[in-house]
């Protein structure tokens, strides 16, 4: 994963776009488009239809640009932007609260464990295991793993992306490593550890 | 430093360093192999959060850095449309449109906003603007992106030449029809155009040159704050689009620029200024550089031979400057260190205002 635009230079350039400046905003979604065609593509994996709600987001913000508010974190409001554009576009009509339509995508991803650099046998077939027993996760506590572990969001964020409270957010988490230390008899020196997430 | 003492497993899992360190692209790994030594109660930690980092991993989806550039100037040139189209086009009043449609009903607007007569007709190969040289329409509107690392030759059917420069893209009809040439631009090129009654326009998000038959040099890269407009010889007309918005002033708010002259446009104050280019050249149709050699010749005698030969005009006092005599010789000097020795000579200075040369000071006795 590459390393992404700093929050404070997003910031900046936050403020940039917001008095007028499309090339800030272009900036922007530059840095941006890789974790949020990552993420479209997980909501929708259909290139051309990610492609094109990504389009349609940043030529809607750039439209709202002198009434749109300040925002704590870029990317996590682009993220949601996107979600809500999507799922409008899927449901096929049009609905301003995304709370209609929270339940009614499948979120897919698949984890894959990145084994270069190990060498350990025994290392390998606990990761593999992991992998496996995270894959089998209901789609949602898929989402927030994907979300804190891959995009890095913070709980508020997430529970803005996701359109939960934080504390759902949390036990969510919870939940998910629960069930993955239930599942998993081999390496249990490992779930102290992770249950002190 | 971070204060990794005190980091948890999650911390870990989320900083950008130790990823790196774990997916073993990191600038610091001895640090990372000391942090363990160091912090031996850290130990466990670090490993849960190292298997959660290659746990959590995803399949990077496949898409490149052109890919990337493509769509972010597709956003601005979608964006940038005059605005009543564009509220229309993609606003929030039909959702129920399909994008793949709007795309080129967007497309279209831009065309037909200018008034020229071409129409798209629409094809389902919604991947084609990837493409290195792109038939959008009906083979009316040719694209031509140039990703090779030398600038690209393209002949339009006018006879024009332009001399597209990596990483631009230039929007073009293969047959130029109606009352103007007109062509989009992202990125830099050199035009040689063709003198025809139609004028040529050059399209940089809001900034339009306009010519009869000359030669310039356009640079707009998106990323870059300022456009510019060099003109090489003959004589253009640049001016913006958000200045000519209101109805009821006709009068464009422009500039006229001759040979050696230049127009840089700030996109954000969306403001015009003339200047010159950094290095003017003789224009005056010589066989070969002309030296100029001096014996105790009048300043103004000397100023006007230059202004002949650059077709830059130059303001100064004559009358102070009458009584200055040069014995001297330029060569092949710049039109700069031409000056500078002047100016030297008798004491004065010279700076560029509105694409003109101003020379001051207090003369000869």
């Amino acid at each position: 994963m590459s390393k992404r635009l700093a929050p404070q230079d997003a910031h900046e350039l936050w403020q940039e776009y917001r008095s007028g400046d499309i090339y800030a905003l272009a900036k922007i979604m530059q840095a941006y488009y890789p974790d949020l065609y990552h993420w479209g593509m997980r909501l929708r994996p259909d290139k051309d239809f990610v492609k094109d709600c990504i389009q349609e987001t940043f030529l809607n913000l750039w439209k709202i640009h002198a009434t749109i508010n300040e925002v704590e974190n870029v990317r996590s409001y682009l993220m949601v932007m996107l979600k809500t554009r999507i799922l409008r576009e899927l449901s096929g009509k049009y609905v301003t609260h995304q709370t209609n339509l929270s339940d009614e995508y499948a979120f897919s991803v698949e984890f894959s464990a990145d084994l270069r650099l190990i060498e350990e046998e025994n290392e390998v077939y606990q990761l593999r295991k992991l992998e496996q027993m995270i894959n089998t996760l209901p789609a949602r506590q898929k989402e927030l793993i994907y979300l804190r572990f891959y995009q890095s969001l913070s709980f508020e964020q997430i529970s803005e992306v996701m359109q939960l409270g934080r504390q759902s957010v949390y036990n969510l988490l919870q939940k998910s490593l629960n069930s993955l230390r239930k599942n998993w008899a081999i390496g249990s020196f490992l779930l102290p550890g992770l249950l002190c997430l | 430093m971070k204060n990794y003492e005190k980091y948890t497993v999650e911390d870990f899992v989320l900083d950008d360093d130790f990823r790196d360190w774990v997916q073993g692209v990191s600038q610091q790994e001895t640090f990372w192999l000391t942090f363990v030594q160091r912090h031996p109660e850290k130990k466990q930690d670090l490993h849960i959060a190292e298997q959660l980092v290659r746990v959590a991993t995803v399949a990077a989806e496949r898409l490149s850095e052109k890919e990337i550039r493509d769509e972010v100037q597709d956003f601005i040139e979608k964006a940038t449309l005059p605005t009543d189209s564009a509220e229309e086009l993609y606003g929030d009043s039909t959702p129920q449109r399909s994008m793949a449609w709007s795309a080129w009903v967007v497309a279209a607007s831009i065309l037909l906003a200018l008034g020229i007569g071409w129409y798209v007709i629409t094809n389902s190969d919604t991947t084609q603007h990837n493409r290195y040289v792109a038939e959008v329409t009906d083979n009316k509107l040719v694209e031509t992106f140039n990703d090779s690392s030398k600038p690209l030759t393209i002949q339009l059917s006018d006879g024009s030449e332009v001399l597209l420069s990596p990483q631009s893209r230039l929007r073009y009809p293969s047959q130029f029809s109606g009352s103007s040439r007109t062509i989009y631009l992202t990125g830099e090129a050199v035009f040689s155009v063709k003198r025809r009654p139609e004028p040529f326009m050059v399209y940089t998000g809001d900034m339009v040159t306009k010519v009869l038959g000359t030669r310039f040099v356009v640079r707009a890269f998106y990323m870059e704050k300022k456009y510019s407009v060099q003109v090489l010889s003959g004589k253009v007309s640049v001016y913006t689009t958000k200045s000519s918005r209101s109805i009821q002033n006709r009068e464009v708010k422009g500039l006229i620029l001759t040979a050696n002259q230049a127009a840089i446009y700030e996109k954000e104050a969306q403001q015009l200024t003339k200047t010159l280019v950094a290095n003017p050249a003789q224009v005056k149709a010589t066989p070969a550089p002309v030296d100029f050699i001096y014996d105790e010749v009048a300043l103004p005698a000397i100023l006007n031979e230059l202004e002949v030969h650059y077709g830059i005009p130059m303001q100064y006092d004559k009358q102070s400057f009458n009584n200055c005599k040069i014995t001297a010789t330029l060569t092949n000097e710049t039109l700069y260190e031409k000056l500078d020795m002047l100016c030297k000579t008798v004491s004065a200075s010279y700076e560029i205002v509105d694409g003109q040369i101003l020379i001051s000071g207090k003369g000869c006795e």
